[in-house]
């Protein structure tokens, strides 16, 4: 093992990682290990043989199947992959294995570096009912709930009919093991109890293997507001300011940014000091994200903690100047922080919207397809975290998330005008996406002015893009494509190369594409 | 050449004038209404892009074909035009049946054979991502044919239900 060099004098060095995961976010970790000279190992399954992540890895290993079970939620694939090819430590990403405390348990047990937090903290933390328990004994303060517990086959209605008495409804139904959005539904009167339930119960069982739910008070006119933390394994514990995650469409953030407009110096003190320490009430370790609901009267309550990178920690990286995943790799070989509380700073205003494989015109169903042409903006302030290219197909098989286009300017304003101008210069063709969509978000006075509360998009019709130019341009313009024979040359040109993609629309990117 | 975009039921219809790298509109209808367009478009073979003129606007689409259809985008909007073929007609309707609006797994069958059904009931439940949809009845009539069972697999476009009116 030659371990990267500044790491040679640290308690774990190590010198090469295996990467959980695939899209945007394992791009975005191997180009880190990269950076930091470590070697980068990729994994793939049966139908992502041209990941883009591959591109930027030293060994790509070959997980069989198609299904997820088998491969990229396998542990028992992804260590004997590790071992293969003789990785030291492993980093899950988000989303995938990435908060199964077992995952962590059997990476510790077969001698590998876990990059993420002790696996006692996952457990802790991904049990939602635990966690709230753990977190009211830390006096961290916490959403009015109660669990229930239904056994196979017993009615729901008497419990939950309890349980809504007690919080009153709205009420939002929560998988216990949740996160994403999945299994959760929100409930506005009795007689939709019952069926909002199963609905709930049988996506979480579907999404995480446990049906356990739990109730909740909706908490209206509530923004989300999230404290990026970390931690290492000396004690230290420090909070990285916060992010405003209100923007959300059926509990999926869409834009994130940090700093809320809805928190002042003295607010973003106090929820730093609660997330520090809900972090040390389960002797974290690592990157982590203690998420808040904070209500219109500025009294916040603790959600739930995530314990693995997030998906919008760029802006976080933005305001601060930190480089998250660099952090991550220290603290796994076990260096201290190199950073106190004082030293964290908070700089201008960054900005990302998510880029999702969606269709706004049919009530944002998943939208498939060929990428045949995928612009991305370039510019000042200019960050994108993508996981797809031109020439790759888009299919149910992955999350719809494609890309995230974030940006920082001085102010809020200009992040504003400076993403607006970002999204605009984005260009997805072959698949349907909600780009201009997040356009008309930054465009409306809500956005502008206070910002939003969670509740902004549900109450809004989903088609309001006017997406109708009635002169008959479009028509012309196609129909002079067609008769000039566009996109026609440059596939004739290389007809007779190697195209394995089997994409007609674009040989280009399959040319280009090198595996090691 | 007659055209339809994704969003939107006209039908438009176009004839060019072609003189050389340059073209003009001839004939500009949408539906059967004849509309003036003084539109002239400019092909650069070397960079294989279109460059358009609209009344002294210069514009420079974002263009790509996708299966038979156009993406085309103009000024940060994208549109999806496709090619009318003649005689063809929405595909629900002349199958009267429902088809899947995205490839997924049937989760729940709500309803049986020969039960009739109001406009807006649930009929399907089908789970794509880890994510449920509902399939609703567009108008009320009786099921006549259920083709996927719960646990089956569909594909986009699959008919799922038939219902007669």
């Amino acid at each position: 093992m030659r371990p990267a060099a500044w790491m040679t004098n640290s308690p774990k060095p190590y010198e090469s990682v295996l990467v959980a995961n695939r899209g945007e976010i394992a791009v975005r970790i191997l180009k880190a290990l990269r950076e930091c000279g470590l070697r980068g190992i990729a994994i793939h399954n049966d139908i992502d043989r041209d990941g883009m992540h591959l591109e930027y890895a030293d060994n790509v290993e070959h997980l069989r199947g198609e299904d997820l079970m088998s491969t990229y939620l396998s542990t028992e694939a992804i260590i004997n992959a590790a071992r293969r090819t003789g990785a030291d430590a492993i980093h899950p990403g988000y989303g995938f294995l990435s908060e199964r405390a077992d995952f962590a348990k059997a990476v510790l047990e077969s001698g590998l570096i876990w990059i993420g937090p002790p696996p006692e903290a996952i457990r802790l933390m991904g049990d939602k009912i635990r966690a709230r328990e753990s977190m009211i004994k830390a006096q961290v303060p916490v959403i009015p709930g109660r669990s229930i517990s239904i056994s196979d086959g017993e009615d729901p209605l008497p419990q939950l009919a309890a349980a809504a008495a007690e919080v009153g409804y709205p009420l939002l139904l929560k998988a216990s093991a949740g996160g994403g959005g999945k299994g959760m539904r929100v409930v506005n009167e009795p007689k939709l109890l019952r069926t909002e339930y199963q609905a709930a119960s049988r996506e979480a069982t579907a999404a995480f293997g446990n049906g356990t739910v739990y109730v909740e008070s909706l908490l209206g006119g509530a923004r989300h507001i999230e404290i990026q933390i970390f931690a290492d394994s000396h004690g230290n514990v420090i909070h990285l300011n916060e992010r405003d995650c209100s923007l959300q469409r059926r509990h999926q953030k869409v834009i994130e940014e940090a700093p809320s407009p809805a928190v002042d110096p003295e607010l973003r003190k106090k929820m730093g000091i609660a997330a520090i320490q809900a972090a040390r009430a389960v002797n974290y370790e690592g990157a982590g994200t203690v998420e808040f609901l904070l209500s219109p009267q500025k009294e916040f309550y603790f959600l739930e903690m995530n314990t693995r990178l997030q998906v919008e920690h760029p802006v976080t990286e933005l305001v601060t100047g930190l480089d998250l995943v660099h952090m991550q790799l220290m603290a796994a070989a076990g260096i201290e922080l190199q950073l106190s509380q004082d030293e964290v700073s908070l700089s201008g205003h960054a900005m990302e919207a998510r880029i999702y494989a969606e269709d706004p015109s049919t009530g944002f169903l998943p939208s498939i397809g060929p990428i045949a042409r995928f612009d991305t903006p370039v510019g000042p302030g200019v960050r994108v975290d993508s996981g797809v290219r031109k020439g790759d197909e888009v299919t149910t098989s992955f999350d719809p998330m494609l890309a995230k286009i974030i940006v920082h300017a001085p102010d809020r304003d200009s992040a504003i005008q400076r993403l607006d101008q970002a999204l605009s210069e984005t260009i997805l063709h072959g698949v349907k996406s909600n780009i201009e969509f997040c356009r008309e978000i930054l465009n409306t006075e809500t956005f502008r002015g206070p910002g939003v509360t969670t509740d902004y998009l549900e109450g809004r019709p989903p088609n309001q893009i006017q997406n109708e130019i009635s002169t008959g341009l479009i028509e012309i313009i196609a129909t002079a494509a067609e008769r000039f024979g566009l996109n026609k040359s440059k596939g004739a040109l290389l007809d007779n190369q190697d195209n394995h993609s089997g994409h007609e629309y674009d040989p280009f990117t399959t040319l280009t594409k090198r595996f090691p | 050449m007659k055209w339809k975009s994704d969003n939107s039921d006209k039908v438009w219809s176009v004839r060019l004038l072609m003189d050389g790298g340059r073209a003009s509109v001839a004939q500009l209808k949408c539906g059967d209404e004849t509309i003036q367009s003084n539109v002239t478009i400019t092909y650069d073979k070397q960079s294989d892009n279109i460059y358009v003129n609209e009344d002294g606007n210069k514009l420079n689409p974002k263009i790509s074909k996708v299966g038979d259809s156009w993406w085309i985008t103009v000024s940060g909007q994208t549109f999806v035009v496709n090619k009318v073929l003649h005689n063809s007609k929405s595909t629900i309707e002349d199958q009267g049946g429902l088809t899947a609006p995205m490839p997924g797994i049937v989760r729940q069958v709500k309803v049986d054979i020969g039960q009739k059904v109001r406009k807006g009931q649930p009929l399907m439940v089908l789970e794509a991502m880890k994510m449920e949809h509902q399939i609703i009845a567009p108008q009320a009539g009786k099921i006549e044919v259920i083709h996927y069972h719960e646990g089956e697999r569909v594909e986009m476009g699959s008919v799922l239900i038939s219902i007669s009116e």
